[in-house]
């Protein structure tokens, strides 16, 4: 049984590194992430990685003594003797702590703090397009001041690729949430204040090809929150400007059937809402 | 006897009261700063304040009497206890009922439709309402003085009332200032 | 009325008639009934129609409920005192103890057990419902309305459920045995606390019958001001629940400060007592915020107040500060007990001392002391300005040490121990694997640039999951396992207890591990419906669920048959050392017959030192 116990640490050690190549191998052989299409939101996916690299020989830490310990030390029945007086070990446990002190520090500083600062850098920046979206229960209305066009519940938003937009958001009922999910960031549209994010979509898309494409209502608005979303066409600033000239025409055409039941009686359990399939529409 | 070793139910019981209170107090903590949240230093001109001035007057000697009252048990005086209660329970009456006049006016000049409104109605009414059980305490408290069941073993009883009215005056110190001088 | 204890002379009641539970009803319904009128007087002498369902509501429950108290026993065996008169005591034989206010803490804990069991059993089943209508896209059982309903109510059962369970089963029966006491500091309010209960069942019911309501179970307003009545029900019941645990845990605190046996000093005080001490002290402060939240909601709703009114200069966030600044803490008042079950079954399962003793006492108070100051990082998203972020994030990432103390606490035990795998210890070694998942993916979400992709998506759904019921309900179930023996007498039976356990554990990674991927791919919180390219793996997670499901259904009935015909427990089956180990399965009426003494570590495994206690004495309870 090794006397000290110093092939046990070895060993666990070596499962420690083993566990942690594989983790590290899964996290950056992989991309778990959606495709990403705006510049602010690499700040977002570079923090999500480097979190994900950091937490892999953490966890691997943990599981390794934990998986090596059921199997090295488990007894079939009821223990005869009992195991060594181990009740503290000082070198151990301050090292423990002081490393997940550290740990925490620098998770804090990079990427958290480094990238917060940088995230609200972005969101500074001059834009060169003003989006005004207001939520309202279950759609989103689209203005664009500079362009003097108002779309009511439109059927898609479309938007330039390349240029800096900043969405301003605000509610006129109840809160709502822009995100899209293709963009990142995600921002609540507030009755009564006016929140800002800015963007900049870097690739062309849309919904119908790859659905990280809508913007979505992600803060629960009701009964219609899961249907509230728009979908999102990037497209090169000629097209843009085609699209918006058509949209000033005219009304658009609304999307029925997206308020679902009336939220005033709603006796019993399967009462309203269509049979609703998303993806249908637009 | 029990077999067991513990403390007697009166540090017991002291003991727990102040967890009670301690928790009360966060309550009012909560309370308190969401007026700053809402109003920040503001208030309406037409707020009462030598009004406010007289209910704190009232409260400060509701707790006199009952000081008085207080120390009238120690000495085994039931009656001198009687009084001290009858009379601290009759300040706590009227100083609902100023409150009640005063939330009438207030209807007007400041209703729960105004920021300082709303706040000022849920601050005063939650004070109110433990102003309503202190007094409940104390009713309890008098009828079981006059049954002559307050006796030596049963004195936390009288201390565990008149703490909870002294923090109840306490509290009022507190919503004072904060809705009439800031 | 009452009879007499034969031998002892002390009245009692309720050994025999209708049950008190049911007079409690009866007289709560009175209660109602005549607050609801009050209220409708009052109303026309104001000048207003007689009937408003709101304020007849809020009025008739607070009559109500004092009805139901009065009616289960709290007259006879308490209120009585008040006007001066003598009180009874109310101490029926068998299966009557439970039906009434019953003072003894032992029959509290079980009452509680019970209780929790059966709503975590119901709240689970809805879950079932939520994951066939998430089976496939489109409407699949209830369409959007119901599904916000159904999913709000499995929210907030499942917190209360989580933050109740264990130390209102287990901190009720087995803490004031650990520290040799004979029961809690105040019986009166301890039975207080539990029928509390009843009333917020009803409630959560009735609200079914008024529309419920689909605000989560977070109840953020403008939404949940405008809402239909349901959220009033939400609010009262939730305000309920607030209540009763700030009565239990002015219980707890002053009978771990108070009540502990001669020779129990702080570094003698079992790891679980620890635990249950931070969180009842996490209670008594931060319960009162909720309540004023949910006050603030009523008041807006009732008299059209303007808290969150932005027209009327409401400020709609102000709610999830306040809300958060109790939710938060309350999270680890779901997990703390767990933590502190799991830290108690590792060294008795080792057979070593349980290790950093220390480190891990300063872990529960590091986060006990930490989670006050958190509660913003769930609002990252609603612009509290970057100083407000940078501070919040640096205290909730700081809140992994505290928490890491516990893994070095619980991996340092394990270490060259002496591993005995019963049920118990698969649980206990479960929650380490379990709540490591849930802990660091927690980590990424106080990270603002990475909650401002997850934020309110399925990687928080995934996150929660794993740390309430990954670390707290597997705790509840491990204790479940632990002390079963003790409360009943009984062992419960092995083998049902390992196909529970791996089932269950298998069964509720592959539900919610697959979840974080969901989370990252665009599926948001609270959907009846979601995007096509999310149908597999969502139809893998439904499947997974139903399999988690099933598990219980082996934990029923193992409870249920051995409860009466298990094999015999004897007084300490698993070699344990602290307290409750030294009495009888389950114990005497006060606990002990003698009096316990401390005189030792409590896990002093594998060392020579002094055993942890001894009862002294055959005095005999009643003596
Ligand atoms: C038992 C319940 C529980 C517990 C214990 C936790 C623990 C933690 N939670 Fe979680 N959380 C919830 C329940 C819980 N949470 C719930 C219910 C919600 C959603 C509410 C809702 O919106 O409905 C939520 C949401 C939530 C959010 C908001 C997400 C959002 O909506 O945007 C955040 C953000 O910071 C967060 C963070 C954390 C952190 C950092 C911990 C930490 O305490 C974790 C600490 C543990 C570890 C880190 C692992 C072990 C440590 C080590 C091995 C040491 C070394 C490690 C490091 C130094 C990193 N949680
Ligand atoms: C203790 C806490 C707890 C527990 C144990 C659970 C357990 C489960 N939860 Fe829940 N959940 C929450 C707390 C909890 N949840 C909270 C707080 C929310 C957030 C709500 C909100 O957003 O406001 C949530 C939300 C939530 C969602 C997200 C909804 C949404 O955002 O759209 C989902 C989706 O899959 C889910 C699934 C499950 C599943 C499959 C289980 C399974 O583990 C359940 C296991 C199954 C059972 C326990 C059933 C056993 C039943 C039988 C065997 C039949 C016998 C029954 C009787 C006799 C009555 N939960
Ligand atoms: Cu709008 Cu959700
Ligand atoms: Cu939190």
């Amino acid at each position: 049984m090794g006397g000290d116990g110093r092939r046990d640490l070895v060993a666990t050690g070596v499962l420690w590194v083993i566990l942690t190549a594989l983790g590290e191998w899964a996290v950056l052989g992989t991309n778990m992430l959606p495709t990403l299409a705006s510049r602010q939101g690499e700040e977002v996916d570079g923090a999500f990685r480097l979190l994900m690299i950091y937490s892999v020989p953490v966890m691997a830490f943990v599981l390794a003594v934990l998986f090596y310990s059921v199997i090295r030390w488990r007894v079939e029945g009821r223990p005869e003797e009992d195991g060594p007086p181990l009740a503290d070990h000082r070198g151990f446990s301050r090292t423990w702590f002081f490393v997940s002190v550290g740990l925490a520090a620098l998770l804090f500083i990079h990427p958290g703090v480094t990238g917060l600062l940088a995230l609200e850098r972005e969101m500074k920046e001059e834009p060169d397009l003003v989006v005004e979206l207001t939520g309202v229960q279950w759609h989103w209305d689209v203005n664009f001041p500079e362009h003097g066009v108002t779309l009511e519940n439109p059927p898609e938003l479309v938007l330039p690729v390349g240029s800096t937009i900043r969405f301003d958001l605000t509610s006129t009922d109840v809160i709502h949430a822009f995100w899209v999910p293709a963009f990142r960031l995600k921002q609540d549209a507030i009755p009564g204040q006016t929140n800002s994010v800015t963007i900049t979509p870097l690739e062309t898309g849309s919904y119908e090809e790859d659905d990280a494409f809508r913007l979505q209502c992600a803060e629960l608005c009701g009964t219609g929150h899961a249907r509230m979303f728009l979908p999102v066409r990037v497209v090169d600033q000629a097209e843009f400007e085609e699209w918006l000239a058509g949209a000033g025409m005219g009304p658009m055409e609304g999307m029925e059937g997206m308020d679902m039941g009336d939220r005033g009686d709603g006796m019993g359990m399967g009462d309203e809402g269509d049979g609703m399939k998303m993806g249908d529409e637009g | 006897m029990t077999a067991h070793a513990h403390p007697g139910y009166r540090e017991l019981h002291r003991y727990g009261l102040w967890l009670f209170i301690a928790s009360e107090a966060f309550l009012f903590a909560v309370l308190l700063a969401v007026r700053f949240f809402f109003t920040g230093l503001d208030r309406p001109e037409a707020l009462n304040v030598p009004l406010g001035v007289v209910l704190t007057i009232i409260l400060l000697a509701s707790s006199y009497t009952l000081h008085r009252g207080e120390k009238a048990a120690e000495v085994g005086d039931q009656a001198g206890l009687r009084l001290g209660l009858l009379l601290t329970m009759g300040l706590g009456v009227v100083f609902l009922v100023i409150v009640g006049f005063e939330w009438a006016a207030g209807f007007v000049e400041f209703p729960a439709s105004t920021p300082y409104g709303a706040v000022f109605y849920l601050i005063t009414g939650a004070h109110a309402l433990h102003l309503l059980s202190g007094l409940l305490v104390l009713a309890s408290l008098y009828i079981q003085a006059g049954r002559g069941v307050l006796d030596e073993g049963n004195r936390w009883k009288v201390e565990a009332g008149a703490l909870y009215w002294h923090f109840v005056d306490v509290i009022w110190l507190s919503v004072f200032t904060t809705l009439y001088l800031l | 009325m009452a009879t007499t204890i034969s031998g002892t002379g002390t009245p009692t009641i309720g050994s025999r008639g209708l049950p008190f539970a049911f007079r409690g009803l009866l007289w709560g319904a009175i209660g109602f009934l005549a607050g609801a009128l009050l209220t409708a007087g009052v109303r026309v002498l104001l000048g207003y129609p007689a009937f408003a369902l709101e304020p007849v509501v809020v009025i008739g429950y607070v009559f109500g409920l004092s009805g139901w108290f009065l009616g289960v026993g709290v007259w006879e065996t308490w209120a009585r005192g008040w006007l001066g008169r003598e009180t009874v005591a109310y101490k029926p034989d068998g299966w009557r103890r439970y039906f009434g206010f019953h003072q003894d803490h032992k029959v509290i804990g079980i009452q509680y057990g019970v209780t929790f069991i059966a709503l975590f059993l119901i709240a689970g089943l809805l879950a079932m419902f939520m994951r066939a209508e998430l089976m496939e896209t489109g409407r699949t059982i209830f369409g959007p309305a119901g599904y916000n309903r159904v999913m709000s109510l499995h929210g907030l059962m499942m917190v209360l459920v989580a933050v109740t369970a264990v130390p209102g089963a287990f901190g009720n029966y087995v803490m004031p045995l650990q520290i040799g006491a004979e029961d809690m500091a105040f019986p009166r309010l301890n039975a207080l606390s539990y029928w509390f209960w009843p009333p917020v069942a009803i409630l959560l019911l009735a609200s079914q019958f008024v529309g419920g309501w689909d605000t989560g179970w977070t109840g953020y307003v403008p939404l949940a001001v405008v809402n239909r009545p349901g959220q009033l029900f939400y609010a009262l019941a939730f305000i309920t629940a607030g209540l009763s645990s700030v009565v239990a845990a002015v219980n707890f605190v002053t009978t771990v400060v108070k009540m502990r046996a001669p020779g129990m000093t702080w570094r003698r005080v079992p790891i679980f007592t620890w635990a249950i001490l931070f969180t009842g002290i996490l209670s008594l402060l931060f319960t009162q915020a909720v309540a004023v939240a949910l006050a603030m909601t009523i008041f807006d709703r009732i008299v059209g107040g303007a808290f969150f009114d932005p027209v009327l200069g409401g400020l709609p966030v102000l709610y999830q500060h306040i809300f958060w600044f109790y939710s938060h803490p309350a999270v680890y008042v779901m997990v703390l007990p767990s933590l502190g079950v799991l830290l108690e079954i590792l060294p008795v399962f080792s057979r070593k001392p349980l290790f950093g003793y220390k480190w891990a006492v300063g872990g529960i108070i590091g986060i006990s002391a930490l989670s006050a100051v958190v509660w913003a990082h769930h609002m990252f998203t609603t612009d509290i300005g970057v100083t407000t972020k940078i501070g919040f994030m640096l205290t909730t990432e700081a809140i992994s040490v505290p928490t890491g103390l516990v893994f070095l606490s619980a991996v340092g035990t394990i270490w060259r121990g002496k591993l005995w795998l019963k049920t118990p210890m698969l649980f206990a070694l479960a929650i380490v694997f379990n709540f490591l998942i849930g802990g660091v993916t927690g980590v990424f979400l106080s990270d603002v640039p990475a909650d401002v992709q997850l934020q309110d998506t399925f990687w928080v759904v995934a996150h929660f999951h794993y740390t309430i019921v990954g670390a707290g309900i597997f705790g509840l179930f491990a204790g479940i396992y632990y002390w079963f023996p003790k409360m009943t007498g009984r062992m419960l039976d092995e083998r049902l207890g390992k196909i529970h356990f791996w089932m269950m554990f298998l069964g509720f990674n592959l539900t919610f591990l697959p979840m974080f991927w969901l989370g990252l791919n665009g599926m948001n919180r609270r959907i009846a419906d979601y995007q096509p390219s999310l149908e597999g793996v969502n139809t893998f997670v439904s499947l997974a669920g139903f399999f988690l499901g099933a598990s219980f259904l082996f934990f029923i009935w193992n409870a249920v048959v051995s409860w009466r015909r298990g094999a015999p427990a004897g007084d300490n089956p698993w070699g344990a050392r602290t307290l409750e180990w030294l009495t009888t399965s389950p114990p005497p009426e006060l606990n002990f017959d003698g009096e316990p003494e401390v005189t030792g570590d409590p896990y002093g495994y594998g060392t020579d030192g002094p055993a942890h206690a001894i009862v002294r004495g055959e005095t005999g309870g009643e003596g």
